[in-house]
């Protein structure tokens, strides 16, 4: 019986080991085989430089994006560009480019540019510059601070996003208001906002005229000082500006919200939102009548709500200090090299593709929103689908634009102040609250300064 | 090539191992080695990378700076971190007994020979096998403050109930605020509010128990027979088996509960991730979130590397002290 055992076990032990070298040669003839990379009209690619690019757009946004990157494939024949849509990029770009494996291109949003550039995650485009496909007159102002914030061309704009206010003009009527006169002031946003406001009959909230937490993408709500004055990052002294008196009377008047209506009135009210790209979202089922938004949400709007065409506003969104417009919140999608690419050169060629009028003014159709570029043509403000696309135009251009700061600390700020913003909203002292935040970022900077000093081999 | 036994026997009739071979000892260092290179790689490696990074700033991007202790010294000026400290003790002294005592009575209930037991086991094993993303996801819609059917299915009972108690309360001559408050009873905005969110937390992570509880019921049924006919024989009630049979047999797997359920509680994070993302005001913010917040998010590799080294050291401590207590209430057979 033992020898038997014995027998079976060696029997068992070689049909294993002849089992596990078999799946590996089976693996290696099969299992491995190279990418196909195809054209849009089914041609097999060979012999390309394959340039990998990383983009975070999806949907119709991400179509309009791969529209042009076919184009490029088609255009030439020495370059492919191979497309993945990757969510929360920022982060994953990031980690690729500490593993030294990063894309050769990548899509940014500008709160992202301190961080990279400071941590040398971007290759600089200055060969750009020199060779003058790009220069200061090629991008909006703002733009091209974003793309060359410290001495130094690191990106190029995409597709900008200023934001402005919209209101819808059916629920304008509704309450006796005039649909065409928007508010002028952050004053009379709020007696509108109260004019449009509803209750149900056990006191619940069924329309409201304003929310500032809304939209609620995490951290939108940390740039409401701008619109009372405020300069969160001081780019001459390279401090923030949390505790301001604009600051101040900012987040008083987010407080305010939740002392008028109940805060447990307005979480739950809140609660039934959809999600911001769908029909629930609050603005297009007509539950708030006036929402900050940038020139995207026209694209949103015309694929989920139909109806709205026509019935809604947009105006450049009121201050407190002066006329609507005289501060404006703006973020821009911008296109990058990533530190460590294989394929720079090849990755130069693409950017250089990507940025020309037409195939910029293809991207920013598409996506509503207006061009990065200074000259636009006639046809694309013409053309382009969203109604408002001449204010937005007009107000990317401004100078009067604010981005989010473009700082080494600013990702860790903006957790901070988010949570800060979050404290306020649950009802503690605004004033106690914007200190204790700016106390907390002061002490970061010092901190990061000592860091810096030791780096540098200078006693801190 | 000897396949017996490494054992022989001497003249004394003693034991002893046999000196095993060249050959034999490459052959089990060869079959060992994908293990040990595994556990080197992936585990003793990065372990040693973190308690030096814990030491360093470090982004990941730059080589990293050696601060001493710096990391550490920031922790305790770091706010977010003794917040998320609190809410995991609260989380793991909340959660670690009810997961327990859950558990247990429904294993207890579950062996009863009863009809369709096998349904009942099966019902309480499922939500084990659903993602907690996915389950996150389900709560989040189930627990809306406006559309949820939490609330839906609550709203009516509160409202009668708080009519009930507010009539209640105005012939009892209760002030005019008190009778509007009880009239208006509602149910809470469950994640929205920093009071109610830490509860409801607590009270999903119930959601997965289900596998403590096989592990209860293989506990109970390896339990012998006769032990519960000898007690049942000198007089021993239902309450008394349970205690003087049940829990000092089941003891070892009690305690076997008690070291996951430490070391799940301090490692919380699906869950608050997907529901809450730690708020609101941070009332959900919980250690391992707030470790990889700082660490994959805001890059700051070298304070989350210290605050896992303390994470680490926090759960070794409390598996000492559980293995100390163990000598005294765990009786192995």
């Amino acid at each position: 019986m033992a020898r038997l055992h014995t027998a079976f076990s060696i029997w068992l032990s070689r049909i294993t080991a002849i089992c596990v070298v078999a799946g590996g040669v089976a693996l290696l003839v099969f299992g491995d085989k190279p990418t196909i990379h195809q054209l849009p009209n089914g041609q097999v690619v060979h012999n390309r430089v394959v340039v990998s690019y990383w983009e975070n757009w999806t949907d119709f946004e991400g179509r309009a994006m791969m529209h042009v990157v076919n184009a490029f494939n088609m255009s030439q024949n020495r370059i492919y560009i191979n497309t993945v849509q990757v969510s929360d990029l920022d982060i994953k770009a990031l980690i690729a480019v500490a593993g030294h494996d990063p894309p050769d291109i990548v899509t940014l949003w500008s709160r992202d540019m301190g961080e990279y550039v400071a941590n040398r995650a971007l290759t600089p485009l200055d060969v750009l510059e020199k060779q003058g496909v790009v220069s200061r007159r090629t991008f909006v102002p703002y733009v091209w601070r974003l793309c060359k914030p410290f001495h130094h061309l690191y990106a190029l704009g995409a597709t900008p996003e200023t934001c402005a206010l919209y209101w819808n003009k059916n629920l304008f009527i509704k309450a006796g208001l005039n649909p065409d006169q928007p508010p002028q002031t952050i004053a009379q946003l709020d007696s509108m906002a109260r004019r449009l406001t509803l209750f149900n009959s056990s006191g619940g909230i069924r329309q409201i005229g304003f929310l500032p937490t809304i939209p609620d993408w995490s951290g939108w709500e940390i740039m409401w000082g701008i619109y009372f004055g405020n300069h969160l990052f001081n780019r001459r002294t390279g401090g923030y500006q949390i505790n301001t008196p604009q600051q101040r009377a900012a987040y008083r008047w987010y407080q305010s919200f939740t002392r008028r209506y109940g805060r447990a009135n307005l979480e739950k009210f809140q609660g039934g939102f959809g999600p911001f790209n769908s029909p629930l979202n609050p603005f297009m089922s007509q539950r708030v009548a006036m929402e900050i938004q940038g020139p995207y949400f026209a694209n949103f709007i015309n694929q989920n709500a139909p109806d709205m065409k026509g019935r809604y506003g947009v105006a450049p969104f009121p201050t407190s200090f002066g006329r609507p417009g005289a501060a404006v919140f703006g973020d821009c999608d911008v296109w990058a090299i990533p530190r460590g690419a294989r394929h720079v050169k090849a990755a130069l060629t693409v950017l250089k593709f990507f940025i020309k009028q037409k195939n910029i003014e293809y991207l920013c159709d598409k996506q509503c929103k207006p061009s990065p570029l200074m000259k636009v043509s006639r046809a694309f403000i013409r053309r382009n689908p969203n109604p408002f696309i001449k204010l937005f135009e007009k107000v990317t251009k401004s100078p009067n634009v604010q981005l989010a700061p473009m700082d080494i600390l600013w990702s860790r700020v903006y957790s901070e102040l988010h949570s800060c913003v979050q404290h306020i909203w649950a009802g503690h002292s605004v004033g106690r609250s914007l200190a204790r935040a700016q106390r907390v970022v002061d002490r970061w900077q010092v901190n990061l300064a000592m860091l810096n000093a030791r780096q540098r081999g200078e006693r801190p | 090539m000897s396949r017996g036994t490494p054992f022989t026997t001497n003249r004394a009739g003693r034991r002893t191992a046999e000196p095993v071979r060249w050959g034999d000892q490459a052959a089990g260092m060869l079959f060992a080695a994908p293990y040990l290179a595994g556990v080197a790689i992936f585990l003793i490696l990065p372990l040693g990378m973190a308690v030096y990074y814990s030491f360093c700033h470090y982004t990941m991007l730059q080589p990293p700076i050696w601060t001493g202790l710096q990391n550490y010294i920031g922790l305790l000026h770091d706010q977010s971190f003794r917040t998320a400290l609190i809410n995991t003790i609260v989380y793991a002294a909340a959660s670690l007994p009810l997961t327990l005592v859950m558990s247990l009575g429904l294993a207890i209930l579950l062996n009863c020979p009863i009809r369709g037991q096998a349904v009942y086991r099966t019902i309480i094993f499922l939500p084990s096998l659903v993602p907690l993303v996915a389950a996150g996801v389900i709560w989040g819609w189930l627990l809306n403050s406006d559309k949820g059917l939490v609330s839906y299915l609550l709203a009516p009972v509160l409202h009668t109930a708080g009519g009930l108690l507010a009539a209640a309360a105005s012939w009892a001559g209760a002030g005019r605020d008190t009778v509007t408050a009880l009239q208006r009873l509602a149910p809470p905005v469950w994640l929205a509010d920093p009071h109610w969110a830490m509860p409801v937390i607590i009270f999903l992570g119930l959601w997965s128990i289900g596998q403590t509880v096989v592990i209860f019921l293989a506990g109970l049924q390896d339990i012998p027979h006769e032990l519960y006919e000898a007690a049942e024989l000198d007089g021993a009630g239902a309450l008394q088996r349970l205690r003087h049979v049940t829990l000092p047999m089941l003891s070892p797997v009690i305690f076997f509960n008690l070291i996951m359920g430490i070391i799940g509680s301090w490692q919380v994070f699906d869950l608050p991730y997907v529901m809450t993302q730690g708020g609101p005001d941070k009332s959900t913010l919980f250690y391992s979130m707030y470790v990889f917040s700082a660490g994959m998010e805001q890059l700051r590799m070298g304070p989350a590397c210290a605050m896992a080294m303390v994470q680490l050291f926090i759960i070794l401590l409390l598996t000492a002290l559980a293995f100390w207590s163990a000598k005294r209430w765990v009786h192995y057979t």
